[in-house]
């Protein structure tokens, strides 16, 4: 894998993502963009420093019994979003990352005209969820539901 | 953590136990024969029956079905009934798309009488009903205030309002209104979330198919329901859309809050429940019952527009070309029943999730019209083969808690059809065997090609041979509309 980067997994009924990244703090962004880019029909990315040119910020204050839960609460919270407004997530700076509260300013902007959104996510599930630290790395597995 | 060291033996022909082991409640029971519990055994789904034979107050064993396949929490294509004293409720044993399910509509012409018109047909079907990713109607948005009213009266507010024919309502799953719906308990957000959804079919596995009866294998049970050889039919796959998703993430959140506050160990969190006497169980009940409405009323617009766009391009009245409404049937679902336990009758709340409800005959809940033959079920297959109609049995009640199986259950992952589909004009391959595809997005298509599914019928021989299930017709498609 290289520094931080998201890719698809294979789920019978539904669609998983793995993310890897060297910070807690970069997995949630990196965990965001790949659920962008599967939005987006997308099954690998690696977000490069020039992803993230937003052209609306919100601030994002979250809570949850614990860091898994917030992680999958983070994810919802940008799908409403995509799905309520039509925008994509782009970008974020994480201020406070916490065993039960995240912070966070995501910043979001429409969809190219050129690459709509290709798929409808029904939620973002907590089966197999994992979010752990291997070695010096975060890791996190999420099962979507298509 | 998940159950670890679960066997599987043999039953008999089509049945398979899963012994209890381990923190299991009870053991599982799958539906299968020798070449779909290869299938099975191939993915994690056995391991989620296991799961949800660990959950407090089950009843009977935790039961799968032919179609089973790996889903999140539950398997789809899952049974479990619960103690309405000692059990629990689980948003994930519902699933997402609450009250998914599946409409049939029959007809008086035959597919030879509509083939010349069936491109046209299918291109204002593709017109008339909005699909495809997030789909939305511009010319329906119904304010919170008649969001609510569709949450409590279904697909009742749909007929009053001009959708459909009053008597459609008698071939509804209890009658296209689930009592017990509170909108208070439905949250801002998902109530936004289905002002302007209702009448849409959506995206993925959701379809419009109109096609034609191809085999009777039940003149008594197909003649009652108005299934004749050659005749054309109209299918329509969708759910509670955005909304029910709303509700079920609003509730797991919910939900896995309620699991650590009553101690309910958990195999995976997707199973997070609350105790049915709980305050948040009544909760999710009343919301979930809602969006079990608003799936009632978003297929009985469709079938309405249905019938328009039929009346459109045949040039004639629906009522003269016969289209009346066999059954409407949900599989995605927890229902309070009412069923016999260890010799006992008694009430018990009984999710389906990708399992379809099948009532014998003389069942009081089963429409008077169909008393005699038992409740319509409807096993749609992928859109290049056919789907089969049955009737609900006997066995269904005694040993399944009233049911059987709801499709053909995906065999590959969506990444790997795709990779299937790869250089090849899906469309243009059914096309060339007669079959019309109208899609929003060819992803949609490629990711539903008919490898990726079993044959469903094996599926189905499985529900019958075993008895949860009574095979009366088989339909095969003509024109199919996808997301």
């Amino acid at each position: 894998m290289a520094d931080a980067e998201w890719r698809t997994i294979e789920h019978t009924a539904d669609l998983g993502l793995e993310v890897e990244a060297p910070s807690l703090e970069q997995l949630f962004v990196v965990g965001a963009h790949g659920l962008a880019g599967v939005l987006l029909g997308d099954e690998a990315g690696v977000p490069s420093a020039s992803a993230g040119r937003a052209t609306e910020w919100r601030e994002l204050v979250l809570e949850g019994p614990d860091r898994q839960a917030l992680l999958v609460d983070w994810l919802r919270e940008l799908l409403y979003i995509q799905i309520t407004e039509g925008v994509l997530f782009t970008a974020a700076e994480i201020s406070e990352l916490g065993e039960d509260r995240l912070i966070a300013r995501a910043g979001f902007a429409p969809p190219a005209a050129d690459t709509p959104v290709e798929r409808e996510l029904k939620g973002v599930t907590y089966h197999d969820l994992e979010l752990s630290q291997r070695g010096d790395r975060w890791y996190a597995r999420i099962v979507f539901d298509l | 953590m998940a159950v670890e060291g679960y066997r599987l033996e043999r039953i008999d022909e089509y049945r398979w136990r899963v012994p209890r082991t381990g923190p299991m409640l009870t053991e599982g029971l799958v539906f299968a024969d020798d070449e779909l519990i290869l299938h099975i055994r191939g993915d994690k789904s056995l391991q989620q029956v296991a799961n949800v034979a660990c959950l407090p107050g089950i009843q009977g064993p935790s039961i799968a079905m032919p179609d089973i396949h790996w889903g999140y929490g539950f398997p789809i294509g899952g049974v479990a009934a619960f103690d309405l004293e000692e059990g629990v409720i689980s948003p994930g044993g519902v699933g997402y798309d609450i009250n998914c399910g599946v409409r049939l509509l029959r007809s008086d012409i035959t597919a030879q009488q509509l083939q010349p018109r069936l491109a046209k047909l299918m291109d204002r079907l593709y017109r008339n009903v909005p699909s495809g990713v997030g789909a939305s109607r511009s010319d329906l948005k119904l304010s919170p205030k008649e969001v609510a009213r569709v949450l409590v009266s279904g697909a009742a507010w749909a007929v009053k309002n001009g959708y459909g024919w009053p008597q459609d309502l008698e071939r509804i799953e209890a009658g296209g209104t689930i009592e017990g719906a509170d909108p208070d308990n439905i949250s801002q957000r998902a109530v936004e979330r289905g002002r302007a959804q209702v009448g849409t079919l959506g995206s993925g596995n959701h379809f419009i198919e109109i096609g034609y009866v191809g085999e009777v294998y039940d003149e008594t049970a197909a003649a009652a329901l108005g299934l004749f050889k050659g005749l054309v039919t109209a299918f329509i796959h969708s759910g509670s859309r955005g909304l029910g998703y709303q509700v079920c993430d609003d509730y797991l959140k919910t939900m896995l809050r309620a699991s650590e506050k009553y101690g309910i160990v958990l195999q995976d969190r997707q199973l997070c429940s609350a105790p049915l006497q709980s305050d948040e169980a009544r909760h999710y009940l009343a919301a979930m019952r809602g969006a079990a409405n608003y799936a009632f009323c978003n297929r009985q617009m469709m079938g309405h527009w249905v019938r328009e766009t039929f009346e459109e391009v045949l040039g004639q009245s629906a009522d003269r070309l016969g289209l009346r409404l066999v059954y409407d049937v949900a599989h995605n679902i927890a229902k309070i029943e009412t069923h016999t336990v260890n010799g006992r009758e008694k009430k018990v709340c009984v999710h389906r999730k990708g399992a379809t409800r099948a009532f014998p005959p003389g069942h009081p809940e089963v429409p008077e019209v169909y008393r005699e033959v038992g409740q319509p079920i409807f096993i749609p297959g992928d859109m290049g083969r056919y789907s089969y109609v049955l009737v609900g049995t006997e066995g269904a009640y005694k040993e399944t808690f009233g049911s059987t199986c709801h499709g053909a259950g995906r065999m590959m992952s969506r990444k790997q059809a795709k990779r299937t589909a790869k250089g090849r004009a899906i469309v243009r391959e059914l096309e060339d065997v007669g079959i019309l595809i109208r899609a929003a997005s060819r992803a949609t298509v490629d990711e539903e090609i008919s490898e990726a599914y079993k044959d469903v019928k094996d599926v189905v021989h499985v529900v019958h041979k075993a008895g949860i299930g009574k095979m009366v017709a088989q339909l095969k498609p003509l024109g199919v509309l996808k997301g």
